[in-house]
């Protein structure tokens, strides 16, 4: 771990980050900034396992909320009709979610199919299960699935209190981030980017392509899956309409691409700067603040894209540069 | 189920499958040309609903004889967006560009919610509820009138958008640029006019379908999203994207396949039957019904 290393420096500025948003919660006695910062937290870490998949991998995983919402309905299921401890069901729902994306995977990747098509499936892939699971009674139909919280209770991650899900949320965020770090640093992870960079290139050099954009969306899509499952114990109630929402989808990866999705440091950044922002819009504006906050983060993400393609992060990155004056080897190779 | 009940599902869903026929042209055409998936398609719908409603409301004018100022004012919003903001990505990454037409999608839903509000809001003709019935050998069927009319005219423009790309010196710039821009820069075609065209002509044919069908449907700022883009999706892959003439033939197919699903499911279920033909296509079609061929 050396400071002048790119991505030590990001692992250790987001853990600092992290351990400072904990402190701030612990500390704090309003159970509305509570509640904001672990939907930021939320957002942060699907938006760091997306960037895995999107990001690292390059690939057009535009619906990524189907990853999710599988999670969410994962935990819902088995905690309400099973009993099975949210403990247990987070790292289920992740398998559970790597299966989907294996499928997708399996089904797309195929014939090195255009990536347009790709992106367009997974799109469609999220707005069907939504449809699927709006007609099917064992999950509950439009109504979805309440999960009752009535007393404290350790073992099955059942609180009262808001603060022990800002810990958990937290921890479960710099989880994800230390994968995504691990993975950076992985021989994987240098498939991934010669495969990002150049396919043709990296499969003549003897990496599979195709294997290795399955794995990518199998990783990032249970993590995403995870993060689902944790969600739906922290909202209690969850429906189709909500987990499976295009607009919290691409809020979620606005996030990831403003903060810069080739960076461990970016989604966390970007989740950070836009979730609050819409609670402060709603605190000025009020009952029309939901459709100015659309107007608002649609012309940031298309600015944002136009005029920031590699988000804060790249800036960032920059300034890291001059200021330890050596260029770090993975940095070097990602780009 | 009867025969006449089959009968009276099958052409409900020709008739819907003319309306995706016209909005996934424009889809389809603004591909070939750009290279660009426009996921903001559907709010172009949307919006020629809301104008329709507009003109309904304070002109008095019907949505038939809106439809062709609906069309140019859409045409030149649409040209606008593009100089805007897809004109300045055409070299980036894919990512950022579907990216940037997903936030001209949401900025769109965002400012139609600002200006017409977000409840559901119709074109109330005093006829919308009138149809046409005529007997079959095993019963009746009744076809609503406004439907009807409405997959005609879809058919009828498309069939015309397709007349001039065939047959006009614009409509062979566009498919000069949509098979090689270098080329046919050094032929001397302004592709960046064309590019503009393109895509005013792309998503004024999708507002157009959205006057067309505004009496039939109740409109809020996420129709379009709920409705019609997943269709439009499927229709462009079946039909091979950037070929004119597919998402003509999709366009019918996905109408009958949504409406086969809707009676094998139930309603609530017609989009798993898009997704299926989706998957479908995907595994044993993978370049669409014509083969990969682009026009």
């Amino acid at each position: 771990m050396r400071l002048s290393n790119w991505l030590d420096w990001q692992l250790i500025v987001t853990a600092v980050f992290i351990a400072c948003i904990a402190l701030l919660g612990v500390t704090s006695s309003s159970d509305y900034l509570i509640q904001i910062l672990v939907l930021a937290t939320i957002y942060a870490a699907v938006a760091a396992s997306w960037s895995i998949a999107g990001g690292l991998g390059g690939l057009l995983l535009l619906g990524f909320i189907s990853f999710y919402g599988v999670g969410a309905y994962t935990n819902g299921i088995l905690l309400t009709k099973y009993g099975i401890s949210p403990w247990f069901n987070i790292f289920i729902a992740g398998g559970v979610a790597a299966l989907l994306g294996w499928l997708i995977a399996a089904v797309t990747l195929r014939y090195e199919l255009s990536e347009d098509y790709f992106a367009m499936f997974t799109v469609g892939v999220s707005q069907v299960l939504k449809v699927l699971l709006l007609n099917s009674d064992y999950f509950g139909r439009a109504t979805g699935i309440y999960i009752t919280i009535v007393k404290d209770d350790w073992l099955m991650m059942a609180f009262v209190s808001r603060k022990p899900y800002l810990l958990i949320a937290l921890t479960l965020l710099l989880a994800i981030v230390f994968i995504s770090y691990r993975i950076q640093r992985s021989k994987f992870g240098f498939r991934l980017s010669a495969v990002r960079q150049n396919s043709r290139a990296a499969e003549a050099l003897g990496i599979n392509p195709v294997k290795t954009k399955i794995q990518a969306i199998i990783v990032a899509g249970g993590l995403g899956g995870s993060v689902g499952a944790f969600y739906s114990q922290f909202v209690t109630f969850i429906d189709p309409k909500q987990v499976f929402s295009l607009a919290t989808n691409f809020e979620m990866l606005l996030g990831a691409v403003l903060g810069g999705r080739l960076t461990i440091i970016g989604p966390v950044l970007g989740a950070a700067a836009l979730k609050p922002l819409q609670d402060v819009l709603r605190g000025i504006f009020g009952g029309e603040a939901d459709a100015l906050y659309l107007v608002l983060y649609g012309a940031l993400l298309m600015i944002s894209c136009l005029t920031l393609p590699k988000g804060i992060a790249f800036y960032i990155e920059h300034w890291h540069k001059r200021r330890y004056g050596s260029v770090s080897k993975t940095s070097e190779a990602r780009e | 189920m009867t025969t006449d009940l089959v009968v009276q599902l099958l052409l409900l869903g020709l008739l819907q499958g003319g309306i995706y026929a016209l909005v996934a042209c424009g889809l389809t055409l603004i591909y070939g040309v750009m290279k660009i998936v426009n996921f903001a398609h559907a709010e172009f719908l949307t919006l020629g609903m809301f104008l329709a409603i507009t003109a309904f409301q304070t002109l008095g004018l019907s949505p038939y004889a809106a439809a062709p100022f609906i069309f140019a004012i859409v045409f030149i919003l649409g040209a606008i967006a593009q100089q805007l903001v897809i004109r300045p990505a055409l070299h980036y990454p894919q990512i950022n560009q579907m990216l940037i037409t997903i936030g001209l999608s949401i900025f769109m839903v965002g400012a139609m919610q600002l200006i017409w509000g977000p409840n559901n809001q119709v074109v109330k003709l005093s006829w919308a509820r009138h149809t046409l019935d005529f007997p079959i050998a095993a019963g009746e069927v009744s076809l609503n009138y406004v439907r009807l009319i409405a997959a005609g005219l879809a058919i009828a423009v498309a069939a015309a958008a397709w007349w001039i790309l065939k047959y006009t010196r614009l409509g062979n710039a566009m498919r000069a640029a949509a098979q090689n821009p270098v080329a046919a820069r050094l032929m001397g075609i302004k592709v960046s006019r064309i590019n503009l065209l393109t895509f005013g002509f792309g998503t004024g044919l999708a507002a157009l379908s959205g006057a067309l069908i505004s009496p039939a449907f109740f409109v809020n700022p996420t129709f379009g999203t709920d409705y019609f883009i997943l269709a439009a999706f499927v229709i462009v892959v079946l039909g091979t994207m950037g070929n004119f003439l597919g998402a003509l033939v999709g366009g019918l197919i996905i109408g009958l396949a949504e409406a086969l699903g809707g009676m094998f499911f139930g309603a609530s279920m017609r989009q798993f039957a898009s997704l299926s033909v989706f998957v479908v296509v995907l595994l044993f079609l993978p370049k669409g019904i014509f083969r990969g061929r682009m026009s």
